[in-house]
């Protein structure tokens, strides 16, 4: 469930103005409000938690500076999340080749209850799935699963209309549900 | 092993979204009942829609998040100073000019500008030179033809400043 936002969007355009009118300290309450949806995004997208953690910095900073452009006829979250979508596909290009996948790279090694086994295996699978996506249904599908982000504010952020990231997260469904049987029925035949 | 048709698919995951109007929701309900397919294709689906919603939380930064980008707010990230819209009146504004150098040139307005430069005239005073300075012949028609390559040089590095290089950023993007 969407969490109760500490400011209404009308206080958010007051905001908005007085900081523009130099008090600066209260953008402080803008990057409170959203600090964790721009990390999301970009940690979807560079899927790498220090370089997320870099490149939502960047994009409130550079927010910040933009901040005399932004319409007031669209929603602060919309815009503020294209820019976090464009700084971490940047961050992406810049660092492809250094980084690995945190979340997919460390293995731990513990005692663990079988259903844990189960859930763990389970999630390694949709992993082994969700690399066969393209790029763009994968993080259409990720971001439109977090109840947060509505289909509109999915498609603003990746600057594509509706339609298409509606096409892009049916296709990437049924994908994955060709790949988990596929996967599923190897295992099935190594076992 | 029988396929489910698009069509089949498309209503089953829209039944999964809660968003199949209500007739076509009674019809697929039915459908379910008799047809043992359809009823396996939909627990994949499900499957997938579980997993999917389990996955899907809202991540947190650290702690000191806020702090740093307060702490940072000056430091403005580096970006191009040049808009697409200046950048592209800039390159209009070049292509005049080689343009018009190109007409002159052509019309021969350079043609005479020969001479020779002789070194032997310069201001140097006579204790530092021993030998007499040789004489360079000057042709304003090759400094012009110079010009206008560094000008077109420098129209097609803005060029792809922007214009192509924000249009091929755009168009993978959208790929991505």
């Amino acid at each position: 469930m969407r969490p109760r936002p500490v400011i209404t969007l009308q206080e958010e355009i007051q905001l908005i103005d007085r900081i523009l009118a130099g008090e600066r300290d209260l953008y402080a309450k803008l990057v409170d409000k959203y600090k964790s949806y721009a990390y999301t995004i970009a940690l979807k997208i560079v899927e790498n938690r220090p370089e997320a953690e870099e490149a939502a910095q960047d994009a409130f900073i550079k927010a910040f500076h933009y901040l005399k452009g932004f319409n007031r006829q669209a929603k602060f979250s919309t815009w503020l999340y294209r820019i976090v979508f464009n700084t971490a596909i940047s961050y992406k290009r810049k660092n492809k080749q250094q980084f690995q996948s945190i979340e997919n790279s460390i293995v731990e090694y513990s005692v663990k209850a079988d259903s844990e086994i189960e859930k763990e295996d389970k999630q390694i699978f949709v992993s082994q799935a969700m690399n066969k996506l393209n790029e763009a249904d994968k993080l259409a599908i990720q971001l439109y699963y977090i109840k947060e982000f509505s289909l509109d504010e999915v498609a603003e952020m990746m600057g594509q209309n509706e339609n298409t990231i509606k096409v892009r997260i049916h296709r990437a469904r049924l994908r994955l549900a060709d790949e988990l049987k596929k996967i599923l029925k190897e295992e099935a035949l190594t076992l | 092993m029988e396929r489910t048709t698009q069509k089949q698919d498309d209503q089953l995951l829209q039944y999964l979204d809660g968003i199949l109007p209500k007739k076509e929701k009674n019809e697929l309900e039915e459908l379910l009942k008799a047809n043992t397919h359809l009823e396996i294709r939909l627990e994949e689906l499900r499957k997938v829609h579980t997993i999917l919603a389990s996955k899907a939380r809202l991540e947190q930064p650290s702690k000191l998040f806020t702090e740093k980008v307060m702490s940072n707010l000056e430091h403005l990230p580096i970006r191009s100073t040049l808009s697409p819209k200046n950048g592209l009146l800039l390159l209009c504004g070049i292509l005049v000019a080689v343009g018009v150098l190109a007409l002159l040139l052509s019309l021969g307005v350079f043609d005479n500008m020969n001479s020779l430069i002789s070194l032997d005239k310069l201001p140097i005073k006579n204790e530092f030179t021993r030998n007499p300075l040789p004489t360079i012949p000057f042709n304003g028609k090759w400094l012009i033809n110079g010009i206008l390559i560094l000008t077109l040089g420098l129209a097609f590095v803005l060029l792809d400043r922007t214009v192509l290089k924000p249009f091929f950023e755009k168009r993978s993007r959208m790929q991505f």
